[in-house]
């Protein structure tokens, strides 16, 4: 009993060792602001096929979440829909997308993809430095291990995006020139 | 296994060690899943958690420091290494100032 008692308290030393918990890394904050922004966001009714339809977060480029983002929507519906993740290897995957995050592996086509998606009903996230500038709606930033949030919500607007309050408020609003 | 199992069957005395050593195969069993699944379980442990707090809260969560690309020596973290005897001992260094 006593041998088994021992082996047990081995297993959950080495158990609880592989999967102990460490501060979190910018990506997997950023991946449960992605999955919040399908709460905090209403998209126009065109903007799905019917009431079941799922919100759709697409991740444009090389995925930097490591399996964060499918975490953080796993089994998650919001207003009813399902939140489900996409990996795209170009812009033209992404009909359908509601929520377009653009890694930073896509830098050098930037400025083609927001110009291709204008006035399309997609909210747009990356964390690059001139995403704002470009007419990106929000950025990811990191401000002392912080990770902080510039939005930009005149692009919003434009899209037909309506941002709640309480994304706003968690964020500094930023004019175009600042992000 | 076999071996094992048979001798603690046969052996009454033994017979506890027969549970212990189902708890380390099974032990054996979890640690070598593989890398895959450990990775999703991390996530799982890491996000989580995340997803109790509010946007306001997440704002507010301190991250271990990872940069997206290459930034000026003087802008990175630092790094330390411990340098143990061993490794320094073929230069034949004795002490560090």
């Amino acid at each position: 009993m006593r041998a088994t008692a021992m082996a047990l308290l081995i297993a959950a030393g080495l158990l609880g060792g592989r999967s102990a918990l460490a501060a979190p890394t910018a990506q997997q904050v950023e991946a449960v602001f992605l999955f919040y922004f399908s709460q905090f966001v209403d998209w126009p009714p065109g903007a799905f096929a019917d009431q079941s339809s799922p919100i759709v977060i697409g991740v444009l480029g090389d995925d930097p979440f490591d399996g964060s983002l499918d975490q953080a929507v796993a089994g998650e519906r919001v207003n009813g829909r399902p939140v489900v993740v996409r990996r795209l290897k170009s812009l033209a995957e992404a009909t359908g997308c509601h929520i377009l995050y653009i890694s930073s592996s896509e830098s050098a086509q930037l400025a083609q993809i927001m110009s291709a998606l204008k006035g399309r009903n997609v909210l747009t996230v990356s964390d690059l430095g001139d995403f704002v500038q470009s007419g990106g709606m929000i950025r990811f930033v990191l401000v002392d291990q912080h990770v902080r949030l510039v939005i930009n919500p005149q692009a919003a607007q434009a899209a037909g995006l309506k941002l709640s309050s309480k994304l706003l408020r968690a964020a500094g609003s930023a004019a175009p020139g600042e992000g | 296994m076999k071996e094992l199992m048979t001798l603690s069957t046969s052996t009454p005395g033994l017979e506890p060690t027969r549970g212990a050593l189902r708890a380390v195969f099974a032990v054996g069993a979890l640690a070598a899943t593989s890398p895959a699944l450990h990775a999703q379980q991390l996530a799982a442990n890491q996000v989580n958690p995340l997803k109790q707090l509010s946007i306001a809260q997440l704002t507010n969560v301190m991250v271990t420091s990872v940069t997206r690309g290459p930034e000026p020596l003087s802008r990175s973290a630092a790094a330390g290494a411990v340098v143990m005897s061993g490794p320094l001992q073929p230069h034949r260094v004795r002490w560090i100032r």
